[in-house]
């Protein structure tokens, strides 16, 4: 095998024929998804291409400088995309997200690439961008879910709480089921992806590296690795978000902030 | 020296999530109060005029906007939130039941970090009885109760915590009378142990068959409370 395959101008402009499908579908049936699917498209051409144009000149400058920018402004946009997903608008949680997944991938990371890989120079632009990418996009999923679930709980369990702290329990004490049931809701999906692996999906990375010309069996090992990094930085990411939420939804008498788990007007 | 003092208390905040154009007006305005040790006294109104949001602000649930509240002369700012709450103990007029038998619920106190360690575990059979209900009741699953026995059970479970103060909303409004009398009964003989109690109902008649001179306030219209 000799790498892979080229895919010039012609051949993108024939995989647009494969939107062709879905547009015919939403015509058929009435979906009204025509607009959106047209946008999609464009946004899916322009945005893989700026990043791709962006990455290789990182690549290019390979310089330690270079490839923390990159990281923060890709941890920039998973905590605002794990914000944006939420149905409540709870006050003062930016920083609160951003810093959690700077914690979870930063330490995540730390371990892949110097520990378990031990890559040379240790800011290798190949290796850190997309293992920080799928721990971040991973842990803004998990964060998203666990979120959402922890505020929504929390407002619909306030007669509880309150029973609760009448009878002398702290906040954590009243509250703590809806925290596990939050991190379980955190959790859940990337433990499901454990078990399905290779039967059900074959995880792009993995394909990815198979389609560039690498022996599956190496691709194989690296994807085990991968996919044991995204559980650890998501259950790392998860819970320290849903700990440091949780404390922004009482204040300092202990008292259930509503307006903070109150759904958006 | 009164072990629970409300010293000219405002509350604009009910505790539910604001609304677009929601009346900010105080609920409660510049409200005393003094109970001892020893008494059961009643506040009386009519249901919206701000008896509950009066419990819950006594309870600590609902920030002050003026004023303070003492247990035993210190202010509530200056107590650990679970510890005051763990003394001042409310029976809110629905009471939650967790999950699980109602055993687990009067145990739920003792489960606690702030439960008082080598303290006299209450006599929970003896404390249902006492309120009417079969002792047998506690291996039922509380979701099952009836909304007088969960009352009940809710006044007992707030009993297992051993609270120095007892705030109570409505808790014979769900009961028929006999049942209602026993729960009186069982409050007369608690104050008469030492415990401070309030007890907050809509129903004068009720709150005129309390020994002594009971009414402590009595509540106007809807958000009308006076000063005493």
């Amino acid at each position: 095998m000799t790498g892979p395959v080229d895919i010039g101008p012609l051949q993108l402009a024939l995989a647009v024929l494969l939107v062709v499908v879905p547009g015919a579908l939403s015509m058929a049936f009435g979906l009204g998804l025509l607009r959106n699917l047209a946008i999609g498209t464009v946004r899916t051409f322009v945005q893989l291409l700026a990043v791709g144009y962006l990455l290789r000149y990182v690549f290019a400058l390979d310089a330690p400088w270079a490839v923390g920018g990159m990281l923060l402004l890709m941890t920039l946009a998973a905590a605002r995309a794990a914000l944006a997903r939420q149905s409540r608008k709870p006050q003062g949680f930016g920083l609160i997200t951003f810093a959690t997944m700077v914690i979870s991938a930063a330490v995540v990371t730390a371990v892949v690439t110097q520990v378990i890989l031990r890559v040379d120079p240790w800011y290798a632009p190949a290796y850190l961008i997309p293992i920080t990418g799928m721990i971040l996009g991973n842990c803004l999923n998990g964060i998203a879910l666990g979120l959402e679930r922890l505020l929504a709980d929390l407002a619909a369990s306030r007669a509880r709480i309150e029973a609760a702290q009448c009878l002398g329990a702290t906040a954590w004490e009243a509250s703590r089921d809806v925290l596990r049931g939050a991190l379980r809701a955190a959790l859940i999906p990337t433990i499901n992806s454990l078990m399905v692996v290779g039967i059900v999906s074959l995880p792009g990375m993995m394909t990815g590296q198979i389609l560039g010309g690498v022996d599956p069996l190496l691709a194989v090992k690296y994807q085990i690795v991968v996919m044991l990094m995204l559980a650890a930085g998501t259950a790392l990411g998860s819970l320290l978000l849903l700990l440091l939420a949780h404390r922004r939804c009482f204040d300092e008498r202990q008292r259930l902030i509503v307006e903070q788990v109150a759904p958006a007007p | 020296m009164p072990l629970l003092t409300a010293d000219g208390i405002t509350v604009r905040h009910t505790g539910a999530a604001p609304s677009r154009g929601e009346d900010r007006s105080p609920v409660i305005d510049r409200f005393d109060l003094q109970l001892e040790a020893g008494e059961l006294r009643a506040v009386v109104g009519p249901s919206g005029s701000g008896k509950t949001t009066l419990l819950r602000a006594l309870t600590g649930l609902l920030p002050l906007e003026r004023g303070d509240i003492t247990l035993e002369g210190r202010s509530i700012r200056r107590w650990e939130p679970a510890a005051y709450r763990r003394a001042v103990g409310m029976l809110p007029q629905r009471p939650v039941m967790f999950g699980g038998s109602v055993a687990d619920n009067l145990r739920y106190p003792a489960t606690l970090r702030s439960a008082a360690r080598g303290r006299a575990h209450p006599d929970e059979a003896e404390l249902l009885a006492a309120v009417g209900l079969e002792p047998s009741l506690a291996e039922r699953p509380a979701a099952d109760l009836s909304e007088g026995q969960a009352n009940r059970v809710g006044l007992v479970r707030a009993l297992c915590a051993g609270p120095t103060v007892l705030l109570l909303d409505e808790p014979t409004a769900a009961l028929d009378d006999a049942a209602a009398d026993l729960v009186q009964a069982l409050l007369e003989r608690l104050a008469g142990e030492g415990m401070a109690i309030l007890w907050v109902l809509h129903d004068s008649r009720r709150a005129g068959t309390l020994p002594g001179d009971p009414v402590l306030h009595t509540f106007g219209s809807f958000r009308g409370a006076r000063r005493i």
